[in-house]
């Protein structure tokens, strides 16, 4: 976080990457971002080697502070120059091409952020925060500026901790943490270790989660255990800045997934048709986003950032600008569900269908399912469902899905894992399991039903 | 509001200067330790050749 703070007292942004990403992804994201300074907490051969044949700068956190003097001369006059349109920093998302995308975040959209976060949340200076993401995801940026902004405390929990639960736990109570913001990966490893039902955390006032979906199944674990606490779901993709909408879990109503919920203030959320009319109940629409939180877009690529960030479509009157997300959602009932991406969508018997949809379907009827991906499979013209969990018969599952989905939606296959594939996020990695299931395929391991 | 994050930063350091800004690893810093080392750091990264853009690296 010192590192953070100096290179912003410098008038710079810095890019938060883990060592650990491979080397090639890391070349990449030097390369890319024509980085004059690399500083690492420990150091780290393989870099250091990149550096020296990229003429850029490796410092290692120890030499920092050998017997430098602070000109706060120098330092007011690169504040005085400083713009809240100027990046703060920037962090690496996946791309659709397989090289991943530096998302630049401004101050004004860190600030806007903070700003309409607390007016809706009243964090407070007692407050303890927890950190467990690694800064490069952009979760962690919460944690930095968030109890920076309320004056509150954050402790960074060893990764070991999540090898242990019950460590995990004591780690919790022993700095009186009342504050998660959090990955649904991890919210969904408690939820899965059965620690709670033992050990709880005494202090926590509020838990955010977000990422993915998490289950209606995870979340009663926790509440189930600590009830008198707020669950707080957030979305957002990578190019706004913290997150544009949260729900806060209405513990009383028998939920059976949770919905997107309230927009923050300054933002906007429009979800609109192919025609560019907005969604009524029960119908699918794209999510526009417009607002204070929204990034400058994608670093280096500006025809990339034109085609997401794009001329508000409801009118041309003034530049408006909104981010296309590429997410799908339904209303119903008045809120909004994340369905999938567009990127998933598949044309089937003349219908079109979201593939996450028939995933979140079956997670809302059974709680035996503890991951899911459903894919297409064109050379067969069938939906295949790829599943991780207890057992259950096709007929079985035919029947439940059938509750709750159109025909045309129903799998034909379904595939049972031991593990599905994850990213290094602890998501579903669906090309991966795409691929699993091409091996499996090709290698005749697969049987005709 | 104010425009730059760096005015937030200040004013906290100035309510709270001895408050525990950041534990990691069993290692403690006060919001103005945090304040003092920043502005070190920022000193050794102006004092290079105007690095425009600057990578950090997290070890883990």
């Amino acid at each position: 976080m010192i590192l953070f703070w100096g290179v912003i007292y410098s008038g710079n942004f810095y890019v938060p990457i883990d060592e650990k990403v491979p080397l090639k992804r890391l070349k990449h994201m030097v390369d890319h971002t024509n980085a004059k300074i690399i500083v690492s907490i420990k150091g780290c051969k393989e870099i250091d080697e990149y550096c020296c044949t990229r003429d850029i700068k490796s410092i290692h956190f120890s030499q920092i502070y050998e017997g430098i003097k602070i000109d706060e001369k120098k330092l007011l006059c690169v504040y005085e120059n400083m713009l809240d349109i100027d990046p703060l920093y920037m962090v690496y998302t996946s791309g659709s091409t397989g090289k991943p995308k530096g998302v630049l975040k401004t101050q004004k959209s860190v600030l806007n952020f903070l700003y309409s976060f607390q007016k809706v949340f009243s964090l407070r200076e007692q407050d303890v925060f927890a950190n467990q993401v690694s800064f490069d995801f952009d979760v962690a940026a919460k944690d930095i500026f968030l109890s920076m902004y309320v004056s509150a405390t954050l402790v960074i929990i060893p990764k070991q901790c999540f090898m242990v639960p019950k460590e995990l736990i004591i780690f919790l109570n022993k700095h009186k943490v009342t504050i998660l913001i959090w990955s649904v990966a991890a919210i969904r490893y408690v939820a899965s270790s059965g620690i709670l039902a033992k050990e709880k955390p005494e202090f926590l006032r509020k838990v955010f989660f977000s990422g993915e979906v998490l289950q209606m199944h995870e979340l009663k674990e926790w509440i189930m255990y600590l009830e008198n606490i707020d669950y707080i779901n957030l979305y957002a993709p990578t190019e706004v800045t913290g997150n544009c909408m949260y729900y806060i879990v209405d513990q009383m109503h028998g939920l059976k997934r949770l919905p997107l919920g309230l927009v923050f203030p300054n933002m906007e959320v429009m979800v609109l048709k192919e025609d560019y009319q907005k969604v009524k109940e029960n119908e699918i629409g794209e999510i526009y986003i417009r607002g204070a939180f929204l990034s400058q877009g994608y670093y280096q690529d500006l025809e990339r950032t034109k085609k997401s960030f794009v001329q508000n479509p409801l009118h041309h009157d003034y530049l408006d600008v909104v981010y296309k997300t590429g997410d799908l959602a339904r209303q119903v009932e008045g809120q909004l569900y994340f369905i999938g991406r567009v990127d998933h969508q598949i044309k089937h018997m003349g219908y079109r269908i979201e593939l996450e949809e028939i995933e979140q379907a079956l997670y809302t009827q059974t709680s035996q399912v503890n991951r899911c991906c459903a894919i297409y499979d064109v050379e067969k013209n069938k939906i295949i469902l790829i599943l991780q969990g207890e057992f259950i018969k096709n007929k079985k599952i035919r029947s439940i899905l059938s509750n709750v989905l159109p025909k045309y939606m129903i799998p034909h296959q379904y595939i049972w894992l031991d593990k599905l594939p994850e990213n290094i996020r602890g998501k579903l990695d669906r090309k991966k399991t795409m691929e699993q299931y091409l091996k499996m395929k090709n290698s005749g391991e697969l049987y005709a039903e | 509001m104010n425009i730059n994050i760096l005015d937030y930063f200040e004013a906290t350091v100035k309510k709270h200067p001895q408050k525990i800004a950041i534990m990691d690893h069993c290692q403690a810093y006060s919001y103005s330790q945090v304040m003092e080392m920043s502005k070190k750091m920022a000193m050794l990264l102006m004092n290079k050749k105007n690095p425009r853009y600057l990578f950090y690296v997290i070890g883990m």
